[in-house]
Protein backbone atom coordinates (compact mmCIF):
# COMPACT_ATOMS: atom_id res chain seq x y z
CA UNK A 1 0.00 0.00 0.00
CA UNK A 2 2.96 2.29 1.13
CA UNK A 3 4.51 1.23 -2.08
CA UNK A 4 1.75 2.09 -4.04
CA UNK A 5 0.96 5.50 -2.78
CA UNK A 6 4.10 6.35 -3.50
CA UNK A 7 4.45 5.43 -7.09
CA UNK A 8 1.17 7.59 -7.41
CA UNK A 9 3.10 10.48 -6.17
CA UNK A 10 5.81 10.23 -8.99
CA UNK A 11 3.03 10.05 -11.55
CA UNK A 12 1.34 13.01 -10.51
CA UNK A 13 4.51 14.45 -9.98
CA UNK A 14 5.67 13.84 -13.24
CA UNK A 15 2.47 14.75 -14.62
CA UNK A 16 2.43 18.36 -13.05
CA UNK A 17 5.86 18.69 -14.08
CA UNK A 18 4.99 17.96 -17.53
CA UNK A 19 2.19 19.86 -17.80
CA UNK A 20 4.33 23.40 -16.38
CA UNK A 21 6.98 22.62 -19.36
CA UNK A 22 4.02 22.23 -22.18
CA UNK A 23 2.00 24.86 -20.96
CA UNK A 24 4.97 27.24 -20.96
CA UNK A 25 5.92 25.78 -23.97
CA UNK A 26 2.46 27.04 -25.75
CA UNK A 27 2.14 30.25 -23.71
CA UNK A 28 5.72 30.53 -24.72
CA UNK A 29 4.75 30.54 -28.63
CA UNK A 30 1.10 31.75 -28.41
CA UNK A 31 2.45 34.75 -27.33
CA UNK A 32 5.08 35.21 -30.37
CA UNK A 33 2.06 34.47 -33.10
CA UNK A 34 -1.86 34.55 -33.32
CA UNK A 35 -2.79 31.26 -32.32
CA UNK A 36 -4.61 30.52 -35.29
CA UNK A 37 -5.37 28.16 -37.07
CA UNK A 38 -4.65 26.12 -40.58
CA UNK A 39 -7.08 24.93 -42.78
CA UNK A 40 -8.38 25.52 -46.13
CA UNK A 41 -11.76 27.21 -46.72
CA UNK A 42 -13.84 27.87 -50.09
CA UNK A 43 -16.11 30.01 -50.67
CA UNK A 44 -18.40 30.09 -53.62
CA UNK A 45 -21.69 32.34 -54.70
CA UNK A 46 -23.56 33.56 -57.77
CA UNK A 47 -23.35 37.10 -58.63
CA UNK A 48 -25.45 38.18 -61.15
CA UNK A 49 -24.80 35.85 -64.62
CA UNK A 50 -21.64 34.88 -62.95
CA UNK A 51 -20.13 33.02 -60.17
CA UNK A 52 -18.02 34.32 -57.49
CA UNK A 53 -15.30 32.37 -55.67
CA UNK A 54 -12.94 32.84 -52.73
CA UNK A 55 -10.01 31.01 -51.26
CA UNK A 56 -8.40 31.58 -47.73
CA UNK A 57 -6.45 29.52 -45.39
CA UNK A 58 -8.44 29.70 -41.72
CA UNK A 59 -5.80 31.93 -40.50
CA UNK A 60 -7.25 34.79 -43.23
CA UNK A 61 -4.65 34.23 -45.22
CA UNK A 62 -5.66 34.19 -48.92
CA UNK A 63 -4.92 31.38 -50.98
CA UNK A 64 -3.36 32.62 -54.16
CA UNK A 65 -2.90 31.12 -57.49
CA UNK A 66 -4.73 28.19 -55.91
CA UNK A 67 -6.22 25.68 -58.74
CA UNK A 68 -9.82 26.21 -59.63
CA UNK A 69 -11.69 23.46 -61.65
CA UNK A 70 -14.98 23.51 -62.41
CA UNK A 71 -17.69 20.65 -63.16
CA UNK A 72 -21.40 19.83 -64.34
CA UNK A 73 -23.83 17.38 -62.62
CA UNK A 74 -22.43 15.16 -65.11
CA UNK A 75 -18.90 15.19 -63.97
CA UNK A 76 -17.90 17.37 -67.07
CA UNK A 77 -14.98 19.25 -66.87
CA UNK A 78 -15.89 23.49 -67.46
CA UNK A 79 -13.42 25.23 -66.58
CA UNK A 80 -9.98 25.46 -65.45
CA UNK A 81 -8.33 28.72 -63.88
CA UNK A 82 -6.60 29.90 -61.04
CA UNK A 83 -6.90 32.56 -58.25
CA UNK A 84 -6.09 35.85 -58.26
CA UNK A 85 -3.82 37.81 -55.54
CA UNK A 86 -6.71 38.10 -53.89
CA UNK A 87 -7.60 35.04 -53.69
CA UNK A 88 -10.83 35.35 -55.49
CA UNK A 89 -12.05 34.15 -59.34
CA UNK A 90 -14.82 34.77 -61.09
CA UNK A 91 -16.63 33.27 -63.97
CA UNK A 92 -19.96 33.51 -66.32
CA UNK A 93 -22.32 30.74 -65.61
CA UNK A 94 -23.03 29.69 -69.24
CA UNK A 95 -25.10 26.52 -68.32
CA UNK A 96 -28.68 25.50 -66.11
CA UNK A 97 -26.84 22.62 -63.72
CA UNK A 98 -25.57 21.79 -60.35
CA UNK A 99 -22.29 23.22 -59.95
CA UNK A 100 -19.25 21.09 -58.29
CA UNK A 101 -15.99 23.38 -58.04
CA UNK A 102 -12.87 21.60 -56.48
CA UNK A 103 -10.27 24.17 -55.09
CA UNK A 104 -6.65 23.22 -54.38
CA UNK A 105 -3.87 25.08 -53.33
CA UNK A 106 -1.37 22.39 -53.20
CA UNK A 107 0.31 20.49 -50.43
CA UNK A 108 -2.51 18.77 -49.49
CA UNK A 109 -4.86 21.79 -49.27
CA UNK A 110 -7.85 21.04 -50.91
CA UNK A 111 -11.68 22.16 -50.68
CA UNK A 112 -15.11 21.43 -52.64
CA UNK A 113 -17.26 23.81 -53.25
CA UNK A 114 -20.99 22.59 -54.43
CA UNK A 115 -23.38 25.36 -55.83
CA UNK A 116 -27.35 23.67 -55.84
CA UNK A 117 -29.11 24.06 -59.02
CA UNK A 118 -31.81 26.54 -58.01
CA UNK A 119 -28.37 28.96 -56.87
CA UNK A 120 -26.81 28.21 -60.72
CA UNK A 121 -30.70 29.14 -62.05
CA UNK A 122 -30.79 32.90 -59.79
CA UNK A 123 -27.86 33.57 -62.51
CA UNK A 124 -30.52 33.42 -65.67
CA UNK A 125 -33.37 36.08 -65.84
CA UNK A 126 -36.63 34.81 -64.77
CA UNK A 127 -38.34 33.52 -67.86
CA UNK A 128 -41.91 35.25 -66.96
CA UNK A 129 -40.45 38.70 -66.37
CA UNK A 130 -40.20 39.76 -70.36
CA UNK A 131 -43.90 38.89 -70.47
CA UNK A 132 -44.73 41.32 -67.18
CA UNK A 133 -42.39 43.94 -68.31
CA UNK A 134 -45.19 45.08 -71.13
CA UNK A 135 -47.16 46.16 -68.55
CA UNK A 136 -46.51 48.86 -66.99
CA UNK A 137 -46.70 48.04 -62.85
CA UNK A 138 -47.77 50.93 -60.38
CA UNK A 139 -44.68 50.37 -57.82
CA UNK A 140 -44.78 51.91 -54.58
CA UNK A 141 -41.71 53.87 -55.27
CA UNK A 142 -43.76 55.52 -58.25
CA UNK A 143 -46.45 56.71 -55.73
CA UNK A 144 -43.99 58.40 -53.37
CA UNK A 145 -41.52 60.09 -55.57
CA UNK A 146 -42.93 60.12 -59.75
CA UNK A 147 -39.72 61.36 -61.17
CA UNK A 148 -38.03 57.72 -59.73
CA UNK A 149 -41.34 55.75 -61.31
CA UNK A 150 -40.55 57.73 -64.71
CA UNK A 151 -37.11 56.59 -64.71
CA UNK A 152 -38.40 53.06 -63.81
CA UNK A 153 -40.53 52.75 -66.56
CA UNK A 154 -37.96 54.01 -68.84
CA UNK A 155 -36.63 50.30 -68.08
CA UNK A 156 -37.51 46.68 -69.49
CA UNK A 157 -38.58 44.64 -66.25
CA UNK A 158 -35.38 42.56 -66.98
CA UNK A 159 -33.20 45.32 -66.54
CA UNK A 160 -34.23 46.41 -63.52
CA UNK A 161 -34.09 42.65 -62.24
CA UNK A 162 -30.33 43.10 -63.47
CA UNK A 163 -29.92 45.92 -61.63
CA UNK A 164 -31.54 45.28 -58.11
CA UNK A 165 -29.61 41.93 -58.24
CA UNK A 166 -26.71 43.27 -59.24
CA UNK A 167 -27.06 45.69 -55.75
CA UNK A 168 -28.33 43.22 -54.28
CA UNK A 169 -25.40 40.83 -54.38
CA UNK A 170 -22.97 43.71 -53.39
CA UNK A 171 -24.59 44.25 -50.59
CA UNK A 172 -25.31 40.72 -49.18
CA UNK A 173 -21.22 40.01 -50.20
CA UNK A 174 -20.04 40.60 -46.66
CA UNK A 175 -22.80 38.87 -44.88
CA UNK A 176 -22.20 35.92 -47.16
CA UNK A 177 -18.09 35.92 -46.38
CA UNK A 178 -19.11 36.37 -42.44
CA UNK A 179 -21.51 33.39 -42.68
CA UNK A 180 -19.32 31.20 -44.31
CA UNK A 181 -16.53 32.51 -42.03
CA UNK A 182 -18.60 31.07 -39.11
CA UNK A 183 -19.50 28.00 -40.51
CA UNK A 184 -15.70 26.88 -40.94
CA UNK A 185 -14.18 28.32 -38.07
CA UNK A 186 -13.36 25.74 -35.75
CA UNK A 187 -11.32 27.14 -33.32
CA UNK A 188 -14.03 27.83 -30.75
CA UNK A 189 -12.92 27.46 -27.29
CA UNK A 190 -15.43 24.74 -26.23
CA UNK A 191 -14.13 22.89 -29.16
CA UNK A 192 -10.36 22.82 -27.77
CA UNK A 193 -12.16 22.15 -24.44
CA UNK A 194 -13.75 19.49 -25.68
CA UNK A 195 -10.64 18.35 -27.56
CA UNK A 196 -8.92 18.15 -24.28
CA UNK A 197 -11.54 16.30 -22.49
CA UNK A 198 -11.89 13.74 -24.54
CA UNK A 199 -7.79 13.12 -24.20
CA UNK A 200 -8.22 13.05 -20.58
CA UNK A 201 -10.98 10.91 -20.18
CA UNK A 202 -8.89 8.63 -22.45
CA UNK A 203 -6.36 8.84 -20.18
CA UNK A 204 -9.01 8.17 -17.08
CA UNK A 205 -10.05 5.05 -19.01
CA UNK A 206 -6.29 3.69 -19.84
CA UNK A 207 -5.42 4.03 -15.90
CA UNK A 208 -8.78 2.38 -14.75
CA UNK A 209 -7.90 -0.69 -16.84
CA UNK A 210 -4.37 -0.47 -15.61
CA UNK A 211 -5.63 -0.23 -12.05
CA UNK A 212 -7.54 -3.31 -12.27
CA UNK A 213 -5.40 -5.38 -13.98
CA UNK A 214 -2.89 -4.68 -11.15
CA UNK A 215 -5.41 -5.67 -8.43
CA UNK A 216 -6.07 -8.63 -10.02
CA UNK B 1 0.60 19.70 -42.58
CA UNK B 2 -2.91 18.08 -42.66
CA UNK B 3 -3.81 16.52 -46.39
CA UNK B 4 -7.51 17.17 -46.61
CA UNK B 5 -10.06 15.02 -47.64
CA UNK B 6 -10.38 13.57 -51.20
CA UNK B 7 -6.91 14.48 -52.19
CA UNK B 8 -5.28 11.20 -51.98
CA UNK B 9 -5.89 8.24 -54.21
CA UNK B 10 -6.97 4.95 -52.52
CA UNK B 11 -4.08 3.04 -52.20
CA UNK B 12 -1.94 5.70 -50.39
CA UNK B 13 -5.10 5.91 -47.76
CA UNK B 14 -5.00 1.89 -47.31
CA UNK B 15 -1.29 1.62 -47.05
CA UNK B 16 -1.20 4.91 -44.73
CA UNK B 17 -4.24 3.32 -42.44
CA UNK B 18 -2.31 0.23 -42.08
CA UNK B 19 0.94 1.39 -41.21
CA UNK B 20 -0.85 3.91 -38.63
CA UNK B 21 -2.79 0.50 -37.32
CA UNK B 22 0.51 -1.12 -37.22
CA UNK B 23 2.46 1.39 -35.37
CA UNK B 24 -0.72 1.83 -32.63
CA UNK B 25 -0.98 -1.49 -31.83
CA UNK B 26 2.60 -1.61 -31.44
CA UNK B 27 2.48 1.49 -29.37
CA UNK B 28 -0.34 0.41 -27.41
CA UNK B 29 1.31 -2.77 -26.16
CA UNK B 30 4.91 -1.21 -25.44
CA UNK B 31 3.07 1.72 -23.75
CA UNK B 32 3.64 1.96 -19.97
CA UNK B 33 0.58 2.45 -18.49
CA UNK B 34 1.73 3.73 -15.33
CA UNK B 35 2.50 7.04 -17.43
CA UNK B 36 -0.78 7.40 -19.01
CA UNK B 37 -0.98 10.80 -17.67
CA UNK B 38 2.22 11.76 -19.55
CA UNK B 39 0.91 10.40 -22.38
CA UNK B 40 -2.67 12.75 -22.49
CA UNK B 41 -0.84 15.23 -21.48
CA UNK B 42 1.40 15.24 -24.50
CA UNK B 43 -1.40 14.45 -26.61
CA UNK B 44 -3.47 17.22 -25.37
CA UNK B 45 -0.35 19.09 -26.39
CA UNK B 46 0.05 18.18 -29.47
CA UNK B 47 -4.12 18.52 -30.39
CA UNK B 48 -3.40 22.02 -29.16
CA UNK B 49 0.01 22.61 -30.57
CA UNK B 50 -1.77 22.37 -34.36
CA UNK B 51 -3.86 25.79 -33.30
CA UNK B 52 -0.71 27.80 -33.16
CA UNK B 53 0.00 29.35 -36.34
CA UNK B 54 3.53 30.54 -37.11
CA UNK B 55 3.15 33.35 -39.36
CA UNK B 56 6.22 33.21 -41.33
CA UNK B 57 6.79 32.39 -44.56
CA UNK B 58 4.57 32.20 -47.91
CA UNK B 59 2.51 29.38 -46.40
CA UNK B 60 -0.17 28.63 -44.01
CA UNK B 61 1.92 26.52 -41.16
CA UNK B 62 1.49 25.80 -37.27
CA UNK B 63 3.36 23.85 -34.77
CA UNK B 64 3.52 20.08 -34.91
CA UNK B 65 5.38 18.86 -31.90
CA UNK B 66 6.17 15.33 -32.84
CA UNK B 67 9.40 15.97 -31.80
CA UNK B 68 9.00 16.19 -28.27
CA UNK B 69 6.17 13.55 -28.44
CA UNK B 70 8.48 11.25 -30.18
CA UNK B 71 11.50 11.91 -27.52
CA UNK B 72 9.38 11.31 -24.90
CA UNK B 73 6.87 8.81 -25.45
CA UNK B 74 8.91 6.40 -28.18
CA UNK B 75 6.45 4.16 -29.81
CA UNK B 76 3.75 5.48 -27.31
CA UNK B 77 3.84 8.56 -29.76
CA UNK B 78 1.65 6.60 -32.25
CA UNK B 79 -1.49 6.59 -30.42
CA UNK B 80 -1.04 9.83 -28.52
CA UNK B 81 -0.76 11.53 -32.36
CA UNK B 82 -4.01 9.46 -33.38
CA UNK B 83 -5.84 10.46 -30.70
CA UNK B 84 -4.52 14.37 -31.79
CA UNK B 85 -5.03 14.06 -35.12
CA UNK B 86 -8.58 12.66 -35.14
CA UNK B 87 -9.89 15.13 -32.81
CA UNK B 88 -8.24 17.51 -34.67
CA UNK B 89 -10.36 16.22 -37.63
CA UNK B 90 -13.43 16.55 -35.86
CA UNK B 91 -13.35 19.94 -33.81
CA UNK B 92 -11.63 21.47 -36.08
CA UNK B 93 -11.59 20.38 -39.19
CA UNK B 94 -8.08 20.03 -40.18
CA UNK B 95 -7.22 17.09 -42.50
CA UNK B 96 -10.37 14.22 -42.22
CA UNK B 97 -11.33 10.81 -41.01
CA UNK B 98 -10.47 8.80 -44.30
CA UNK B 99 -7.36 10.63 -44.65
CA UNK B 100 -6.16 9.91 -40.63
CA UNK B 101 -4.34 6.95 -41.32
CA UNK B 102 -1.42 8.76 -43.96
CA UNK B 103 -1.82 11.58 -41.50
CA UNK B 104 -0.67 10.38 -38.49
CA UNK B 105 2.04 7.96 -40.30
CA UNK B 106 3.52 10.86 -41.56
CA UNK B 107 3.53 12.56 -37.93
CA UNK B 108 4.35 9.88 -35.89
CA UNK B 109 6.88 8.29 -38.07
CA UNK B 110 9.21 10.74 -38.34
CA UNK B 111 8.38 11.58 -34.56
CA UNK B 112 9.41 7.15 -33.78
CA UNK B 113 12.74 7.24 -35.82
CA UNK B 114 14.21 10.70 -34.04
CA UNK B 115 13.25 9.18 -30.96
CA UNK B 116 15.40 5.96 -32.16
CA UNK B 117 18.04 8.25 -33.59
CA UNK B 118 18.50 10.85 -30.69
CA UNK B 119 16.79 9.18 -27.76
CA UNK B 120 19.95 7.64 -26.06
CA UNK B 121 22.00 11.12 -26.80
CA UNK B 122 19.93 13.42 -24.29
CA UNK B 123 21.27 11.48 -21.52
CA UNK B 124 24.48 12.55 -22.01
CA UNK B 125 26.13 15.50 -21.08
CA UNK B 126 24.15 18.66 -21.67
CA UNK B 127 25.99 20.42 -24.58
CA UNK B 128 25.14 17.28 -26.50
CA UNK B 129 21.83 16.46 -25.02
CA UNK B 130 20.25 19.58 -26.36
CA UNK B 131 21.85 19.81 -29.81
CA UNK B 132 20.46 16.23 -29.88
CA UNK B 133 16.98 17.58 -28.66
CA UNK B 134 16.88 20.26 -31.43
CA UNK B 135 18.13 18.29 -34.34
CA UNK B 136 15.31 15.74 -33.04
CA UNK B 137 12.70 18.52 -32.95
CA UNK B 138 13.80 20.10 -36.31
CA UNK B 139 14.50 16.58 -38.04
CA UNK B 140 11.18 15.22 -36.92
CA UNK B 141 9.27 18.40 -38.59
CA UNK B 142 11.40 17.62 -41.87
CA UNK B 143 10.61 14.41 -42.49
CA UNK B 144 7.09 14.86 -41.87
CA UNK B 145 6.99 17.04 -44.60
CA UNK B 146 9.07 14.99 -46.76
CA UNK B 147 6.11 12.45 -45.80
CA UNK B 148 3.22 14.53 -47.09
CA UNK B 149 5.37 15.25 -50.31
CA UNK B 150 5.77 11.68 -50.73
CA UNK B 151 1.91 11.33 -49.86
CA UNK B 152 0.95 13.77 -52.56
CA UNK B 153 3.12 11.78 -55.36
CA UNK B 154 0.54 10.42 -56.64
CA UNK B 155 -1.53 13.21 -56.96
CA UNK B 156 0.60 16.01 -57.75
CA UNK B 157 2.68 16.09 -60.69
CA UNK B 158 6.47 16.82 -59.73
CA UNK B 159 7.49 15.30 -56.48
CA UNK B 160 10.62 17.56 -55.99
CA UNK B 161 8.51 20.99 -56.75
CA UNK B 162 5.98 19.64 -54.08
CA UNK B 163 8.39 18.50 -51.69
CA UNK B 164 10.68 21.76 -52.04
CA UNK B 165 7.92 23.61 -51.36
CA UNK B 166 6.43 21.85 -48.22
CA UNK B 167 10.19 21.80 -46.66
CA UNK B 168 10.62 25.58 -47.11
CA UNK B 169 7.31 26.40 -45.83
CA UNK B 170 8.07 24.46 -43.04
CA UNK B 171 11.71 25.68 -42.48
CA UNK B 172 10.15 28.54 -39.40
CA UNK B 173 8.40 25.55 -37.88
CA UNK B 174 11.50 23.05 -37.77
CA UNK B 175 13.80 25.88 -36.15
CA UNK B 176 11.09 26.92 -33.74
CA UNK B 177 10.27 23.20 -32.65
CA UNK B 178 14.09 22.46 -32.31
CA UNK B 179 14.56 25.26 -29.63
CA UNK B 180 11.17 24.09 -28.03
CA UNK B 181 12.21 20.23 -28.01
CA UNK B 182 15.99 21.68 -26.49
CA UNK B 183 13.85 23.62 -23.85
CA UNK B 184 11.88 20.97 -22.59
CA UNK B 185 14.80 18.71 -22.69
CA UNK B 186 17.02 21.03 -20.90
CA UNK B 187 14.07 21.37 -18.54
CA UNK B 188 13.48 18.29 -17.97
CA UNK B 189 16.98 17.23 -16.98
CA UNK B 190 17.14 19.91 -14.33
CA UNK B 191 14.29 19.18 -12.79
CA UNK B 192 12.95 15.68 -13.56
CA UNK B 193 15.56 13.59 -15.40
CA UNK B 194 13.49 10.84 -14.31
CA UNK B 195 10.28 11.50 -16.93
CA UNK B 196 12.46 11.27 -19.60
CA UNK B 197 12.29 8.29 -21.36
CA UNK B 198 14.87 5.56 -21.01
CA UNK B 199 16.32 6.84 -17.92
CA UNK B 200 16.25 3.96 -15.63
CA UNK B 201 18.33 1.88 -18.31
CA UNK B 202 21.25 4.03 -17.75
CA UNK B 203 23.64 2.81 -15.86
CA UNK B 204 24.16 4.35 -12.16
CA UNK B 205 21.34 6.54 -12.93
CA UNK B 206 19.33 5.75 -9.74
CA UNK B 207 22.38 7.21 -8.12
CA UNK B 208 22.10 10.80 -9.53
CA UNK B 209 18.81 10.98 -7.84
Amino acid sequence: MMNRSKKFNILTATGVTLQAVVLAAVFMLAAAGPALAHKFIATGWVEGDAMALEAAFGNGDLAQNAKVLVFDDAGNQLLATTTDENGECSFKIHQKSALTIKLDAGMGHQATVLIPLEDVAAAFPDENAPAAASTPQPTAAADVEPAAGQIATGLSSREIQVVVEKALDKKLRPIIRKLSEKEHSGQDPRNIAAGIGYIFGLVGIGAYFNNRRKQS
Amino acid sequence: MHISEGVLSAPVLVGGGALTAVGTAIGLKKLDYDRMAQVGILSAAFFMASLIHVPIGPSSVHLLLNGVLGLMLGWGAFPAILVGLALQAVFFQFGGITVLGVNAFNVAGPALLTYYLFGRLIHKDTVIALVAAFACGALSVFLTALMVAVSLLFTEESFFEVAALVVTAHVPVMIIEGFVTAFCVGFLKKVKPDALPGFSQIPGAGTIG
